[in-house]
């Protein structure tokens, strides 16, 4: 039967490939709620599973929701979101072991958390693989928050961390600004490609599955990915 | 209309009025008076009782930060370096070597029935033992087929043993991780740091999510250690409550021999500001005589001994990386102006020096759009404050509840390691607090440090490190000033003390019965007097028979 075969598909595909995870962060106001909003909505056919540090932190778009029980809200697409409060492995845990499974994780760091140390972890369950560090920057509020006594040692090393940057509300900011705080944003992080974006509008390509996936089960695949040490203080 | 006279070999009052009083009246739970017996034979018809003539009696003790988890923990092998007394009085003698732990370890193995069942150890601090560093080879030797497990002093470290890393599929190599050592074959140590890394290894060694909440009977021993520290009203600083978890509280709380007035406060997780504020304060009138709700804990920066914590300029003495903040910066402004809206009290964990001024600043600022004349928003820990933080916080009004445990247990530590020298000695500032005029109080910290609030007042008052230098000299406080602390200073910081904190008219009848008096003996001996028992609402729990 057609099912029987999807299934066999699955094996040979889904279950033998680990399970990417991206994580997504920056400081409060970035756009992180957004940018989540438009990838549940322009999901190209992925199930995703986006992992929350608190609800509360978080508000999908109601019209998205098609349910919510036990800590697990349902959205349209077949994705879903979750919070993992402070057991984030036993939450990627359950969601690696979902039916049907999902295709990529998103975890949504909260505003001062460190996505290396996510990354870290991630690497550590069986079957996932660390996709990629996406930094959200806001064009307006960047650089004032890099420049605060409190906030600016976070912010740099959050994009010491990351592989994408995406300067959000892009919009709103002069072209010659833009390309200004582009230079700045490049000096802060030479490795990472910075993408201006505006109202989350990025296909979701754009954004995921950075590393090919294993076509087969590999032996020993070795650690996700490399822990980098967050860059000394300027 | 029941009236009781007691008669002691002295009560302390902490009433200025009369410092000292020999009879103490109490009606329906409440102190009708104190005084002489003529003076309080008044009243009218009494019953007198004189089971305390020969005790010293004082205002309940009250501890402003402890976590109700003190009592859970020991339905867990305890294994740390200082003699510690259980909910039974048992004192369970420090364990001072690696292989006194595996022994202590080893004995409560062979009165285990279940062959797979966990094995869970806490209070190690490898600080005491030159920093020797446990290993799985050690924890194998209690047993190399169910899983064991040592949660550390600190709460930041977790040891489990190879059958533990096993079951918690971290016994691979390639375990590429910060908080994950590994030895020289590739494998992991035993040691875990960090949470993210402890939780799912440890709920195979027994630590698991009913270990972390709160649960009945958990609560209840930890209202017999509150007894034995003569503490009748203790805060629970930072619980998720929810209705379940309130649910819990107001059962095992309401039951007629449940010895203490807990103060839970709802911890800044798992909620929007929003949500967390909206939520405190409709706990409020769920209030009842043992369970005062209604209050926030915020949680700032980390940890000192951690370096965790934030720090202002130059940080920390040993070069490490400043901390992390374990709240936005603008979330925490958010807290402050929604809680001083809706006329809710927040306590806000502040360990380094940066976390406490950005505090202090956030607070102005709100302050300007929500004036309140009496929000005592209290600062914990504040360990790092400096005079100018302190003078500062005295004019905005906020009050402190200042870690004096640290000096001894942690002391050396961060002379030598954390802040240096300077800064080691103006930790925990209780005189510079008071000279600012900041309402101020002293705590444990339970279960990082045991519950004693006479323990905390000598800490305050001798400020001796484990190793037994005066750390502080100048910031050493009278013992008057400290027993102040533990009993009016505590009430004011909660915002009780109307209710309790000294014996006077009309206040709750609570007591700590001493053996001794702590205004008589030497200084350096507050922390060994004996508590005979407490009497709380009127309701008499001696040590002996809890």
């Amino acid at each position: 039967m057609g099912n029987r075969s999807g299934r066999a598909r699955l094996c040979g595909g889904r279950y033998l490939m680990k399970l990417p995870v991206t994580v997504i962060g920056g400081y409060l106001g970035a756009g992180k709620t957004t940018l989540i909003n438009h990838l549940l909505r322009n999901n190209d056919g992925l199930r995703l599973a986006v992992l929350v540090n608190e609800f509360g932190e978080l508000s999908i778009d109601s019209e998205l929701i098609e349910a919510q029980e036990d800590g697990l809200i349902s959205i349209s697409g077949g994705c879903v979101c979750c919070a993992f409060g402070s057991d984030l492995i036993g939450a990627l845990d359950d969601i690696k072991s979902m039916n049907p499974p999902v295709d990529h994780v998103l975890v949504e760091a909260s505003g001062v958390a460190l996505p290396a140390s996510i990354i870290a972890t991630v690497g550590l369950v069986d079957g996932l693989r660390a996709d990629a560090v996406i930094v959200l920057a806001d064009a307006e509020q960047i650089r004032r928050n890099a420049a605060d006594p409190y906030l600016g040692d976070t912010i740099h090393r959050q994009f010491s961390q990351a592989d994408i940057i995406l300067l959000t509300k892009s919009d709103l900011a002069p072209k010659e600004e833009l390309d200004d705080l582009r230079g700045w944003l490049r000096g802060k992080a030479p490795k990472a490609r910075i993408l201006p974006v505006q109202h989350g509008n990025l296909p979701i390509s754009a954004l995921i599955a950075l590393a090919r996936p294993c076509p087969r089960p590999c032996a020993n695949p070795g650690p996700a990915r490399p822990v980098r040490q967050p860059a000394a203080d300027p | 209309m029941n009236t009781k006279i007691y008669a002691a070999k002295k009560i302390i009052t902490m009433n200025p009025n009369q410092p000292v009083v020999s009879h103490v009246a109490i009606r329906n739970g409440r102190i009708l008076g104190a005084g002489t017996l003529e003076q309080l034979q008044g009243w009218g018809p009494y019953e007198l009782d004189t089971r305390f003539a020969d005790k010293v009696l004082m205002p309940g003790l009250i501890e402003g930060h402890a976590h109700s988890m003190e009592g859970a923990l020991w339905q867990f092998t305890y294994v740390g370096w200082f003699d510690r007394m259980d909910p039974d009085g048992k004192v369970w003698p420090g364990a001072k070597s690696i292989d006194e732990v595996v022994a202590r370890l080893k004995e409560a193995e062979t009165r285990m029935d279940d062959p797979d069942a966990p094995l869970l150890g806490w209070g190690l601090d490898p600080i005491y033992m030159d920093n020797l560093r446990m290993t799985r080879a050690d924890l194998d030797r209690v047993s190399s087929t169910r899983p064991v497990g040592i949660m550390h002093a600190s709460g930041h470290i977790l040891n489990v043993n190879t059958k533990g890393l096993e079951l918690a599929g971290l016994l691979k190599q390639g375990n590429d991780h910060p908080g994950i050592p590994l030895a020289g074959d590739g494998l992991p140590t035993g040691e875990l740091k960090s949470p993210e890394i402890m939780m799912p290894a440890g709920k195979h060694v027994g630590m698991d999510r009913a270990f972390l909440a709160a649960d009945a009977n958990g609560l209840r021993n930890y209202g017999r250690l509150c007894v034995r520290a003569g503490v009748t009203t203790s805060s629970d600083l930072g619980q998720q409550l929810n209705d379940d978890l309130v649910k819990l509280f107001t059962d095992v709380t309401n039951a007629e021999d449940f010895p203490v007035c807990l103060a839970a406060f709802r911890i800044n997780f798992g909620m929007s500001p929003a949500e967390l504020v909206d939520y405190t304060a409709s706990l409020r009138k769920l209030s009842t005589e043992r369970l005062d709700l209604g209050r926030i804990k915020v949680i700032a920066d980390g940890s000192i001994q951690g370096f965790s914590a934030r720090l202002q300029w130059p940080g920390y003495y040993n070069g490490s990386e400043n901390g992390l903040w374990y709240v936005a910066p603008d979330q925490l402004a958010e807290i402050y102006e929604r809680a001083l809206a809706a006329g809710v009290q927040v306590h806000t964990h502040t360990n380094g020096d940066q976390a406490t001024q950005l505090a202090i600043e956030t607070l102005e600022a709100a302050l300007r759009k929500h004036p309140d004349f009496d929000h005592r928003f209290t600062l914990q820990h504040c360990q790092l404050a400096s005079a100018a933080q302190f003078r500062k916080m005295g004019r905005l009004g906020m009050c402190v509840n200042l870690f004096a445990n640290h000096h001894f247990y942690w002391g050396d530590e961060h002379y030598a390691l954390t802040v240096g020298p300077e800064r080691a000695e103006r930790m925990n500032a209780c005189k510079s607090a008071l000279e600012a005029n900041v309402p101020m109080t002293i705590h444990s910290d339970a279960p990082v440090t045991p519950l004693g609030p006479l323990f905390t007042a000598w800490a305050a008052v001798n400020r001796l490190t484990a190793s037994g230098r005066v750390q502080g000299e100048k910031e050493r406080i009278e013992v008057a000033q400290a027993l102040h602390a533990i009993t009016l200073g505590a009430a004011i910081t909660m915002k009780m003390d109307h209710l309790i904190g000294s014996v006077e008219v009309g206040k709750r009848a609570d007591f700590a019965v001493l053996e001794d008096d702590p205004t008589e003996v030497p200084a350096e001996a507050l922390k060994d007097i004996s508590v005979w028992g407490t009497v709380q609402g009127g309701r008499v729990f001696a040590a002996a028979d809890i």
